[in-house]
């Protein structure tokens, strides 16, 4: 478990985050170090964000698990200044590759999918065709009311989720190792939108809902927001590009994984096919996707491997938005809580067995 | 096991509806009519939901309960005004309004009661025992007659149970067992938790074995007896008074010599009809009876309610009647038509009577009940022509009647207790005149006291011949008055030995003076001159003129006047046994004869057949007027009316008089003895099995508990390998008895938050636990195992520490005492 910071002392690192452009940060190679990207991620963003500390662990654990978000919430509850406030953190530790950190890509009906990826453009004074990114070639890309945008387009978007890659004018084009996306949909305004199939709400690890945050921390917003806007908390330690996707790879090498739950994981899931009140059932895919999450959670709870908690916590954000319920059901997490009950009961008593 | 759970979680709620329905039901069955018990269970159903409403809601208990009081209260006022007034008499009937009225009364009040328990019972569990308290209280306040060997109660269970072929006693404790079981499954469906499940399954098993095992210990349960063509409903009757033949046969016996005719069992009837019916029959005869006929007629009770066939329509009764249970003055002669034996003295309680016979319109007194039966070892054949068994005396005048004595010093010659060892009367009777007559009596009803054959002087208890058939049995000793009549004359009246205060005692009369006016006249009418002034002459006189005078019937009971003997005597003439023997007595004493009544069954000899058995019947009880001659002892001098009005009745059974008979005969068998064939084999089947059921209880209790210590024990003993385990299962079994369980599908880390604030070490431990468990085992550190023994000692000692401060005391020893309180620990 992390005891004890090896390197340096978090005063120390204070500082060094500060010159990190000059001096480049020691590799992140154990889990304190991990441990370290997720707590200045997650002071940098609780500080710009009030009120919103279940998103933030989710978004600091999708972005760990190398995954996407869909946020559903309604305008103007802070999902831009999230995406931000996390382009923020970020410093772009390779800035002659082009590649900003942060992008927002406001999805309207007309827009085109070279709007999204780029496209070639024909410079006349040097004959030449040259490549002209576009705004998803950057490390965290807010695609906002993504459901509003034609399904070529929003097609083109998840490709790109799916692979990192995008191909234009017949060139397959790599993305940023870091490429991470927060889709937003308003689950009400649906009049004259395309919403997501099912297929392509599989390519996002997590679908969150955004409630209204409460009253004290609303106060806090309002109180705060002169003094955020003015930059407060910027002064707090960021990470780099680097060490992001380095501690990726810390959380999926290092934190364990019991077997037991992985039997857990596809328990669930085959009580989600076997259950008559869901049509379509949780894919493998998710099971797949659903591992590093739960990597990432036990990183953010100081732990070395995934317990039943970490399960219960991620399920209903991970298999919410992938099951298909059958007519006359409508509350997905009642039917998804069922499915979950007995398993995780296996396996927090497994726990107890020689 | 899950399905039970949910299938209790569901259920619960119709299941407590039930319960409060079927309490409610119970409780207003003796009191209400068909709609009110309609109303109770209704109110009962919806004061259930009401309850579960309410304690969900915001409401304040107090006010909760303030509110349904007034609602109670109110409700009964209005049904206090729908029967007082007229306004709803005359618009709906006065039927309707009395319906109205007990509908809204028993509606209100079982509504309210069950709902403001079900509403605290929501608030605070702890009120759920006061709820299914009542509960419990309703079931057993139906089977609570049932007691001491009254078998027959409740009449419609075991009517039933009989015909089925089945002992009635394992119906009631079936339906026990069931009520138990009802009543933890309401206790169980407000816990989930699977402990609580368990222990239900225990109280079943309980509940079964204690039905397998009582049967054995032996509660008294004789058996049906309707081979021998007896109504069971007839089981449990006092003795009744009945009209008599009289003493000496041939030209003294009158018409009505067959038997007793309708006895004093049909006003009997009529006056349990007029208790029972008070509340309504009586209210409904007009509106302005009102509360008043109601509430007379529920405490009168059936010693009170006066309202016999022939004066029905006597107003006035029912007040007379609401009288009755404090001063036992103006309708006195009427008790002897509720309970011949023992009633008089009003606090003595009647033995159960005969409620359920409301509609039975038949002169019970016709009914052949077999009470007891005499067996005579000694061929005794009485001058007076019929056997009187004496069970006590009346001596003492009170008010306008004779009751038993209060004094110690006279009616020495009967007792008071049944023998359980020789018993013998403090003042026996002298044997001059007298035969000595041997012989046994087993009674088949209870009785209040013993009895035996005229002037007893021993009484011996006897074993019961056959525990099934009889209540109990005794043998007597008599000293039997062999002397013919005749020669009774010519001598003194008294005992030489009592003091003039005793003998003033024995001929004190009522002032009334027309007594001596009517015995003087009789005396010097019919006797010559030289008898007129013989005690037993003028004794004789007065008899045969009362024979001739009076008529017999069962349907004028005089009541509701204030000297009934008067009212008799010098009115009508019609009456029956009491009233004759009074007038005897009371014109004896006027003439200085000293005199008394006793009272118990009375048996013409024509009965016998020739054998030595005779059959006493619920209809040969009886009273009659004794003198005492000088020398001789008290002397039955009976009055025999030589008119009837009453029906004759049946003659005596002969073949269940000599099957009784001989059943009393038997000598009981020798439980030394193995027990004859005839015994069935299988009694012995519910013993072993409640025997068996409470083997493996306990053994499954002492497994539960060595369980306990070894899960305790195994820490110190484990290898460092499996101390996460071992070590973790202990801290687990210490939570579980602090009552801190991990819910179904809770994951360990949240349910160690959950408790943090009372253990904070436990979330340290399960972070142990689960990292040990959970985590990579290539990454194991072999060398930390000495450290991790350390840190589950450490760690187990302060969670205790932490338990100890943070419960409370009688949760944790109730925790150590629960042997299963480990399997709660997952």
């Amino acid at each position: 478990m992390i005891t004890g910071d090896k390197t340096k002392p978090m005063d120390s690192d204070f500082i060094q985050s500060e010159h990190v452009t000059h001096t480049p940060a020691p590799p992140i190679t154990d889990l304190n170090g991990a441990y370290s990207v997720v707590q200045r991620l997650r002071s940098r963003l609780q500080t710009a964000v009030r009120g919103r500390d279940e998103v933030i662990e989710l978004l600091v654990i999708a972005l760990l698990a190398d995954g996407h978000m869909l946020l559903e919430d309604y305008p103007g509850s802070g999902k831009t200044t999230l995406a931000k406030a996390l382009g923020d953190c970020i410093i772009d530790d390779k800035p002659d590759d082009d590649i900003s950190t942060f992008r927002r890509i406001q999805f309207t009906p007309d827009l085109l999918p070279s709007d999204v990826t780029g496209t070639t453009i024909f410079d006349p004074n040097t004959n030449k065709f040259f490549f002209r990114a576009g705004p998803i070639f950057a490390h965290v890309v807010l695609a906002d009311e993504i459901n509003r945008t034609s399904p070529k387009v929003q097609s083109a978007m998840l490709e790109a989720m799916a692979e990192k890659q995008t191909t234009i004018d017949n060139r397959t084009r790599r993305l940023d190792e870091l490429f991470f996306v927060i889709a937003t949909q308003n689950p009400l305004d649906l009049a004259g939108t395309f919403p997501l199939p099912s297929a392509q709400l599989d390519r996002f690890l997590f679908k969150v809902k955004m409630h209204h945050i409460n009253r004290e921390a609303e106060l806090e917003v309002l109180a705060s927001f002169k003094a955020r806007r003015a930059g407060a908390g910027s002064e707090l330690p960021r990470v780099t590009r680097t060490e992001i996707v380095e501690a990726r790879a810390v959380v999926e090498n290092q934190i364990h994984v019991a077997p037991e739950v992985r039997e857990c994981l596809v328990d669930i899931a085959g009580r989600t096919r076997s259950d008559p009140r869901i049509l379509q059932g949780a894919s493998t895919r998710s099971l797949v996707l659903m591992i590093p999450a739960l990597q990432a959670r036990a990183l953010t709870r100081v732990r070395d491997y995934v317990s039943a908690e970490d399960v219960e916590a991620l399920a209903p954000y991970i298999f919410g938005h992938r099951l298909e319920l059958a007519p006359g059901t409508d509350n997905v997490d009642a039917v998804l809580r069922e499915c979950l009950t007995e398993p995780l009961e296996r396996l927090t008593r497994s726990t107890m067995r020689r | 096991m899950k399905l039970l759970r949910r299938a209790l979680a569901g259920w619960r709620h119709p299941v407590r509806a039930l319960a409060m329905a079927l309490a409610a039901f119970a409780l207003s069955w003796g009191v209400a009519l068909g709609e009110a018990l309609a109303a109770a269970m209704i109110g009962a159903i919806l004061g259930v939901a009401a309850g579960e409403l309410l304690g969900r809601s915001r409401v304040r208990p107090t006010v909760g309960v303030a509110g349904l009081g007034l609602l109670a209260f109110v409700l009964w006022r209005f049904a206090a005004l729908a029967v007082g007034t007229e306004a709803l008499a005359e618009l709906a009937g006065p039927a309707n309004a009395l319906v109205t009225a007990s509908v809204l009364r028993f509606g209100a009040l079982s509504f309210s009661v069950v709902a403001a328990l079900r509403m605290m019972a929501v608030r605070r569990p702890a009120v759920t025992a006061l709820e299914l308290g009542l509960v419990t209280v309703a079931f057993t306040s139906v089977f609570a007659s049932h007691r001491e060997g009254v078998i027959a109660r409740p009449l419609w269970l075991s009517d039933w149970a009989w015909q089925q072929g089945i002992d009635p006693a394992q119906v009631l404790l079936a339906i026990g067992g069931a009520a138990v079981t009802l009543l933890a499954v309401l206790l169980v469906a407000d816990t989930r938790s699977g402990r609580a499940l368990s222990s239900l399954v225990l109280l079943v098993l309980l509940a079964l074995s204690a039905v397998g095992v009582i049967q054995v210990v032996g509660t008294p349960m004789p058996q049906s007896m309707s081979e021998l063509g007896i109504s069971d409903a007839g089981m449990g009757q006092p003795p009744r008074q009945t009209p008599d033949a009289g003493n000496g046969r041939g030209p003294n016996r009158g018409p009505d010599g067959g038997g007793g005719g309708g006895g004093p069992d049909a006003g009997d009837a009529g006056d349990h009809r007029g208790g029972g019916d008070a509340g309504d029959g009586g209210a409904g005869a007009g509106g302005d009876a009102g509360d008043g006929g109601g509430s007379s007629g529920g405490d009168g009770g059936d010693g009170g309610g006066s309202s016999g066939p022939t004066d029905a329509g006597d107003g006035g009764a029912g007040g007379a009647g609401a009288d009755a249970g404090d001063v036992p003055m103006p309708n006195l002669i009427d008790i002897d038509g509720g309970a011949g034996s023992g009633a008089h003295d009003g606090g003595r309680p009647i033995p159960p009577s005969a409620s359920e016979r409301l509609d039975d319109d038949q002169s019970p007194s016709n009914s052949p009940t077999p009470m007891a039966v005499v067996v005579l070892d000694d061929d005794y054949s009485p001058p007076s022509g019929a056997y009187y068994f004496r069970q006590e005396v009346w001596s003492q005048v009170s008010g306008p009647r004779l009751v038993r004595t209060t004094r110690t010093d006279v009616d020495g010659d009967v007792v008071d207790d049944f023998p359980t060892m020789e018993l013998r009367v403090r003042d026996p009777a002298t044997a001059n005149g007298r035969a000595r007559v041997h012989g046994l009596i087993a009674v088949l009803a209870q009785h209040t006291y013993p009895f035996a054959l005229e002037s007893p002087i021993r009484y011996q208890p006897a074993p019961n011949p056959n525990p099934q058939r009889f209540l109990r049995a005794w043998r007597f000793e008599s000293l039997s008055q062999s002397i013919d009549y005749r020669r009774l004359t010519g001598h003194a009246s008294g005992d030489p030995r009592w003091t003039p205060e005793v003998r003033a005692y024995f001929t004190q009369a009522p002032t009334d003076p027309r007594y001596r006016e009517l015995a003087q006249r009789i005396v010097n009418q019919r006797l010559p001159q030289r008898l007129r002034s013989d005690p037993f002459a003028q004794a004789l006189a007065i008899k045969l003129y009362l024979d001739h005078e009076l008529i017999y019937s069962t349907r004028a009971r005089h009541a509701g006047v204030p000297d009934p003997t008067a009212d008799f005597l010098f009115g009508n003439r019609t009456g029956y046994c009491v009233h004759f023997a009074h007038s005897a007595v009371f014109l004896w004493r006027s003439l200085g004869i000293p005199s008394r009544i006793s009272a118990g069954y009375h048996s013409d000899e024509s009965n016998r057949r020739g054998g030595s058995t005779i059959l006493l019947r619920g209809g040969d009880a009886h009273a009659w007027p004794e003198l005492y001659v000088t020398g001789y002892g008290w002397i039955v001098l009976d009055i025999a009316a030589e008119r009837n009005l009453d029906p004759p009745g049946q003659g005596t059974d002969e073949d269940l008089q000599r099957i009784l008979g001989e059943m009393a005969r038997q000598v009981p068998p020798d439980p030394e003895q193995p027990r004859p064939r005839d015994r069935p084999p299988q009694r012995h089947y519910g013993r072993d099995l409640g025997y068996g059921i409470l083997g493996l209880l306990g053994v499954a209790l002492a497994s539960l508990y060595l369980i306990k210590l070894w899960r305790r024990a195994r820490v110190t003993l484990s290898a460092p390998r499996s101390l996460p385990r071992v070590g973790y299962r202990k801290a687990l079994d210490l939570m579980a008895e602090a009552g801190l369980v991990r819910e179904h599908g809770e994951p360990r880390e949240r349910f160690a938050s959950r408790v943090a604030a009372v253990a904070p070490t436990f979330t340290r431990l399960t972070s142990m636990h689960l990292s040990a468990k959970l985590g990579d085992p290539s990454k194991r550190d072999p060398d930390a195992e000495a450290l991790s023994r350390r840190q589950w000692r450490d760690g187990l000692r302060s969670l205790r520490r932490e338990l100890r401060a943070g419960t409370k005391r009688w949760r944790r020893v109730l925790g150590l005492l629960n042997p299963a309180s480990w399997l709660d620990a997952r």
